[in-house]
């Protein structure tokens, strides 16, 4: 076999192997741990990239690379590329499709050190008038609507999931807790708009008395009513109750989920009046 | 499995993926281009000097091409005759300075996106225009910009091996993928290891280092200029994933204008592309220019003013 031959089979073989990974974790239901597959752009891009790729690989071992140039005057413009060069592309895509044998979701981990309070000052605890009502409702939304028109986050009774993420208490510095030491914790949640690179985590803080909190890194379903943390100038959730749930299929949330019917009404007022609801009710 | 090892893995192979129709889209143009377009027409419709720059830099309006896909245009359009001015300027300007980025920042920012998005392309373009200028003044000949070019002749001498679309698409996928993937788990280790946004949140709110330290977030974290507004609109307001309150616009626009010309990935995919003269003058200047640049939108004080606590 020659030398050309060999480059074209390992070309082959490194761009099958890239298709070879989009392919098998979308087979395996595992392509939304990677990219936002609920963006029909990014889903049908991704689709397409891996189909071409397949055509390509196909060509690749039909097709020489350009032959080198014959002048002698100076480098060809194609430059060759080296065979172990291609080789450890193809192993790459290999090891990291092997490599997460259970992949995972960006967890805790990921979520790195959040802007998490040291106490919080609620402006009421509200009368949880709507029980029964609670809209689903999700922490992209809370925040967005928290930046442009935090009044109306006032006392809604909403459904919320998320990881539960504890808040580190530093040695020396008592936090002003309600209640029981545990009872303050983070929800936290991912928002994807293409691809894991770009993902960032929101959270939202939880007064939750309901009982014994869920373990730390565990799907929650928290059910409760937003509140106003004066001393941190943001929303709190004040917990009803909190069950423990299995990982959403869908765990990422997308740009577009702020723009639910929950926002409706939100930007009556002035957008990005976004002064502290002091003297709220 | 530590949960580290599946994030990195995760964040490796999702920047390659996300990639991967883009860069094919570029070896595509860029083969296309090798095959049937004239050597030295361009040459002779792009206009000499500031204008020359300005077409360059204003490309990308009509061949939007991401950061990865872009590189292989670049290489050959500087081939073909395309003087290396306004190719840099469209290689820098073209992934921010085109409708689908201009559009993605609007959505982004909510109320202030239009604002943000007008500025984030000005930047872009001023910042294009005076590294296509130096491009053109420290590698005037395509052999002074590229590694690897044809010295002195087009590729019409070259009939006995110009091999088809496809073989040359081929060839610059597999070559830019080799880098791109490499460059991805690069990123995805400072990700994983470093968590710069930890690192930097502490300081972020200080006006005369957040510009620097968003430069170094957009540096670290690789995010293709698509994508990449809604993680700088992540750092303003409430409950941000970590203590960036009060940065200013200008900080998250020089996040917004370096990401797409210079990062982790990227600088993998210079060093192989362009000579490496050209690479250490251009990729330092790419620096020293988005931060003079964004110091001044900031002393302007007609940058909007972002939410914040």
């Amino acid at each position: 076999m020659t030398r050309e031959r060999t480059a074209s089979i390992l070309r082959a073989a490194a761009l099958a192997s890239w298709a070879a990974l989009i392919l098998v974790l979308a087979a395996r239901g595992r392509l939304s741990y990677l990219v936002q597959v609920r963006n029909p752009v990014v889903f049908a891009l991704t689709y397409a990239g891996a189909a071409a790729l397949l055509f390509l690989a196909f060509a690749a071992l039909r097709t020489e690379r350009p032959a080198a140039c014959p002048c002698a005057d100076h480098a060809h413009s194609e430059s060759p590329i080296r065979p172990l060069g291609i080789l450890a592309l193809a192993l790459l895509a290999l090891a990291l499709l092997a490599l997460p044998a259970e992949p995972r979701r960006l967890g805790l981990a990921a979520a790195g050190r959040m802007e998490t309070p040291d106490g919080i000052e609620l402006l009421g605890f509200g009368d949880d008038a709507s029980a029964g009502a609670y809209e689903p409702a999700n922490l992209l939304m809370i925040r967005y609507a928290a930046e442009r028109d935090p009044l109306s986050l006032f006392d809604r009774s909403v459904v919320l999931e998320g990881i539960r993420k504890k808040i580190p208490v530093a040695p020396g510095s008592p936090r002003q807790v309600i209640g029981a030491p545990d009872s303050l914790y983070q929800l936290v949640r991912f928002t994807m708009t293409c691809c894991v690179a770009d993902a960032f985590p929101v959270a939202l803080t939880v007064l939750d008395e309901s009982g014994p909190p869920p373990p730390e890194g565990s799907w929650v379903q928290a059910v409760g009513t937003l509140q106003w943390d004066r001393k941190n100038r943001a929303p709190v959730l004040v917990a009803r109750r909190v069950v423990e749930i299995s990982e959403p299929e869908a765990p990422y949330l997308s740009p577009s989920d702020r723009e639910l019917d929950f926002l409706t009404g939100i930007g009556a007022r002035k957008p990005g009046s976004d002064a502290p609801p002091e003297d709220a009710p | 499995m530590p949960e580290w090892l599946g994030e990195f893995s995760m964040r490796a192979a999702s920047v390659v993926v996300e990639a991967i129709p883009f860069v094919i889209v570029g070896a595509f143009v860029s083969a296309l281009l090798e095959v049937h377009l004239p050597d030295g027409l361009l040459r002779r419709i792009i206009p000499a000097g500031p204008l020359g720059l300005l077409a360059g830099a204003l490309a990308g309006l009509v061949m939007p091409l991401c950061e990865c896909g872009i590189v292989p245009v670049l290489r050959r359009l500087v081939r073909k005759g395309v003087p290396t001015g306004p190719a840099v300027a469209y290689l820098f300007a073209g992934p921010i300075v085109n409708p689908i980025v201009f559009a993605s920042t609007t959505l982004a920012f909510g109320p202030q996106g239009l604002r943000m998005a007008v500025a984030r392309t000005v930047i872009g373009l001023l910042a294009a225009i005076l590294l296509g200028a130096l491009a053109g003044r420290i590698a005037p000949a395509a052999g002074d910009l590229l590694a690897e070019t044809g010295g002195g002749h087009g590729s019409e001498d070259h009939g006995e091996h110009k091999k088809g679309v496809v073989a040359i698409a081929i060839s610059e996928l597999v070559e830019i993928l080799s880098y791109l993937a490499l460059g991805a788990v690069l990123a995805a280790a400072i990700n994983v290891l470093v968590r710069p946004h930890d690192a930097f949140a502490a300081v972020a709110g200080t006006p005369a280092l957040s510009i620097p330290v968003f430069m170094s977030l957009a540096y670290g974290l690789s995010v293709c200029s698509e994508a990449d507004a809604f993680i700088a609109a992540s750092f303003t307001g409430t409950s941000a994933a970590a203590s960036f309150a009060g940065t200013p616009a200008a900080a998250l626009l020089a996040f917004l204008t370096l990401g797409p010309m210079l990062d982790v990935k990227l600088t993998l995919i210079y060093a192989k592309v362009l000579r490496r003269r050209a690479a250490l003058i251009l990729l330092p200047a790419v620096v020293v220019v988005i931060f003079l640049l964004n110091l001044a939108a900031h002393a302007s004080g007609l940058l909007p003013a972002l939410g914040g606590r």
